[in-house]
């Protein structure tokens, strides 16, 4: 890991501890305000994070953040901080003023309707300032201060529907970021998973190892043991797929492509082996455990789910004509690593 | 402990050579029908492997005084990737390059490294692996082969098993007992260069499943050793062996096995109309697999070219590898078989239905699948 990137993750785990602690992402979820957590980011640069240093940003590249990224995860952060970053680097290469306050990105074009315009299940919808949106085949940042906001009602979930009746504030201009939007969405959305699968292995060996049962921990039972072991196995795979897809332009659906469909398989494994390990405390709402579970089953669904992605590789694969040996490495060739100081 | 895998770049120096060496395997199995192809690294041709000596694709991570390229492991990693996803024939010199070799480099005398090493590199030489016995599998501390110390060396009793390529090796590094009893478990091991042409040697192959005799049992009746063919430090054996498990499950062979087979169905679903999406969503799947796969494989080598010893690391990208290496063929069985009006050409139908019957083999050999899980386990801080 490059020594930016460690910096970056250190100050990123100090806020987080401090301003997104379990009871805040509670009071969050709840409906709360969430102006000071998202300020503490502003204010600490994370936002701008990607922005090319020419336009005041930090002018680091997908490696450089994939911590911070699994960092929101780990923290379950409900704010839609992978999406503002990218956003925000995409309208400063475009030429646009960077927008305020979080930025989500809509997974589904927008629906018009009586000339109004709907985004249907935006993640962290509830929770952002302006979403990035397909409307009337255009790229656009569209205010959400103008929209009806109905969460999804999935308990506990920040996705929600926008409605603008009539014109909506949209900014156009965002077609020449050469940004695949729904990938850079699917890639965001994996690394935060990766973070939460990470804490939730960590949780689930500490459980095992503190759960005394039949006179020792449980963690000493060798089928405890096997299903913690392909748990850590599903860990691993998922943050690589999520660090190849971080370490490729926002441009290559198909690195992106890898890590949703990849961890999104690793988050069904981790999720029921972190829930068997921990038994009836870990199904309650009081215990932590959910506040990650939760965000890999949303996450699985937002922005195409395995299958999705599976088919879009396959049908390049199928059409490129060569080894699949070959292709593999097409997909890794250029890769850039987080930076050296 | 088991530390992070972090994404890791190969160098260019060694990419450099991907193309050759891939041309150079293709064009070597180009009239060699896949489901001989799949049999992956078993398949055995001297004169394949000395070709690659000459060239300069084998001792990859051997110094050049002993006859290698001092090239490294990543060197290694491009050239096995392309020679496996050929399906080209490298058992002859595999285990020697793959882990006797950098063994003898690690732990040998110099005159052993002399002796032993310049055959190995010119791909002349041939070794297999003696651990395995009847009554010692998983359980490796347990073996009860024998070498009793005698004048002009030392006296070998016992057996192996699950040995392969014993028939055409000439030298094997058996791991056996040379104090104590099975009870005082990982001490009084130790390791010999066994010359398996030495009288009292008997090989007997052992015919699998799928009609091919990759392995053997192997017995020893009162071989006699001389002082040099222990390697290493009498007693040391287990530490030795350990060491030589990571070699041996590091690098892309644990992901590739199958690789073969892949190429053959997504090759069939070219040819025919357009792909049924359920087909294509699978294609996508194993690729978005075998891409992480290869990515863990990258970084597990790039901390051994760091100098590290990635054991638990190791077994977890071999555990994860395998377990994809042996749904594949399962998946793709189901996906020929979808439509019974479709004819399945034979070559395809033959690769499958030969990966599909030793497929087990896989989790088997270097480790087991319940074996490396509870290392990984251990490695969490479970045990």
């Amino acid at each position: 890991m490059g020594e930016m990137a460690d910096m970056l993750a250190h100050s990123a785990g100090q806020l987080f501890a401090a301003s997104a602690t379990p009871a805040d992402v509670r009071r969050i979820e709840d409906g709360e305000s969430w102006d000071a957590l998202w300020s503490g980011i502003a204010a600490a640069g994370f936002a701008d994070a990607l922005v090319p240093e020419a336009a005041g940003g930090a002018g680091l590249n997908g490696s450089d953040v994939a911590v911070l990224m699994f960092l929101a995860g780990a923290y379950a952060l409900p704010l839609p901080i992978g999406q503002s970053m990218v956003a925000r680097a995409a309208a400063a290469q475009c030429g646009l003023a960077l927008p305020e306050g979080p930025v989500a990105i809509a997974d589904h074009t927008a629906v018009h309707d009586d000339g109004g315009v709907i985004l249907v299940d935006v993640p962290y919808g509830a929770v952002c300032r302006h979403v990035v949106a397909r409307v009337a085949d255009r790229w656009v940042f569209l205010a959400a201060d103008g929209a009806r906001v109905e969460r999804s009602g999935v308990h506990g979930s920040l996705t929600a529907t926008l409605t603008w009746t009539g014109d909506a504030d949209a900014a156009p201009g965002l077609d020449g970021a050469e940004v695949d939007w729904l990938a850079a969405g699917a890639l965001v959305t994996a690394a935060r998973m990766v973070g939460a699968m990470e804490r939730a292995l960590e949780m689930t060996v500490d459980h095992a190892n503190q759960r005394v049962q039949f006179g020792k921990p449980i963690g000493k039972l060798q089928a405890i043991q096997q299903q913690i072991s392909v748990m850590a196995e599903e860990v691993f795979a998922a943050r690589m797929a999520a660090s190849l897809g971080l370490a490729q332009p926002l441009s290559h659906g198909r690195a992106a492509a890898v890590a949703k469909s990849r961890v999104g398989e690793a988050a069904a494994t981790v999720a029921a082996v972190a829930h068997a390990v921990h038994g009836a405390i870990g199904i309650t709402e009081e215990f932590d455990l959910q506040l990650l579970t939760r965000q890999l089953h949303e996450g699985r669904t937002q922005y195409g789910g395995e299958r999705y992605w599976n088919l879009r590789l396959g049908h390049a694969a199928l059409a490129e004509g060569a080894p699949p040996l070959a292709i593999v490495q097409g997909i890794s060739a250029g890769k850039r690593l987080a930076a050296e100081l | 402990m088991i530390a992070a895998l972090p994404l890791s770049v190969i160098p260019d120096t060694d990419e450099a050579l991907r193309a050759e060496v891939r041309t150079f395997a293709r064009d070597a199995v180009k009239d060699v029908a896949p489901e001989v192809r799949a049999r992956s690294w078993m398949g055995f041709s001297p004169e394949f492997s000395r070709a690659l000596a000459a060239r300069g694709w084998l001792g990859l991570s051997i110094r050049k005084e002993y006859g290698g390229q001092e090239a490294g492991y990543f060197r290694r990693f491009v050239i096995v990737e392309e020679l496996l996803a050929a399906g080209a024939p490298v058992s002859a010199h595999w285990i020697a390059d793959r882990q006797s070799g950098p063994l003898i480099q690690k732990f040998g005398t110099e005159a052993q490294k002399l002796h032993y090493l310049p055959p190995i590199c010119r791909g002349e030489s041939y070794f297999c692996i003696g651990m395995s016995e009847p009554n010692a599998g998983s359980d490796l501390a347990s073996v009860r082969t024998r070498a009793e110390r005698v004048d002009a060396g030392w006296r070998l009793n016992g057996q192996k098993i699950w040995t392969t390529n014993a028939p055409h090796s000439h030298y094997m590094i058996a791991l056996v007992r040379t104090s104590g009893t099975a009870a005082d478990r990982h001490k009084g091991l130790s390791q010999f260069i066994v010359d398996l042409k030495a009288p009292g040697v008997t090989i007997r192959a052992i015919r699998d499943l799928a009609g091919d005799a990759h392995f053997s049992e192997v017995f020893f009746d009162n071989v006699e050793l001389p002082e040099d063919a222990l390697i290493g430090e009498e007693g040391s054996g287990w530490e030795q062996v350990t060491a030589e498990l990571a070699f041996e499950r590091s690098g892309p062979e644990r992901i590739l096995t199958s690789i073969v087979l892949l190429e053959a169905w997504l090759d069939w679903l070219r040819q025919g109309a357009a792909a049924d999406p359920a087909d294509t969503a699978l294609a996508g799947r194993m690729l978005a697999h075998l891409t992480v796969l290869r990515e863990l494989a990258i970084a597990v080598t790039g901390k051994l070219a760091a100098g590290e010893s990635p054991i638990v690391e190791a077994a977890l990208v071999k555990d994860l590898g395998v377990t994809f290496e042996q749904t594949l063929p399962t998946l793709i069985a189901d996906a020929i078989a979808a439509d019974p009006q479709r004819p399945v050409p034979a070559p395809l139908r033959n690769t499958t239905a030969f990966v599909a019957q030793v497929a087990p083999s896989y989790s088997l050999r270097g480790g087991t699948r319940e074996i490396l899980r509870g290392m990984i386990a251990r490695g969490l801080g479970l045990r």
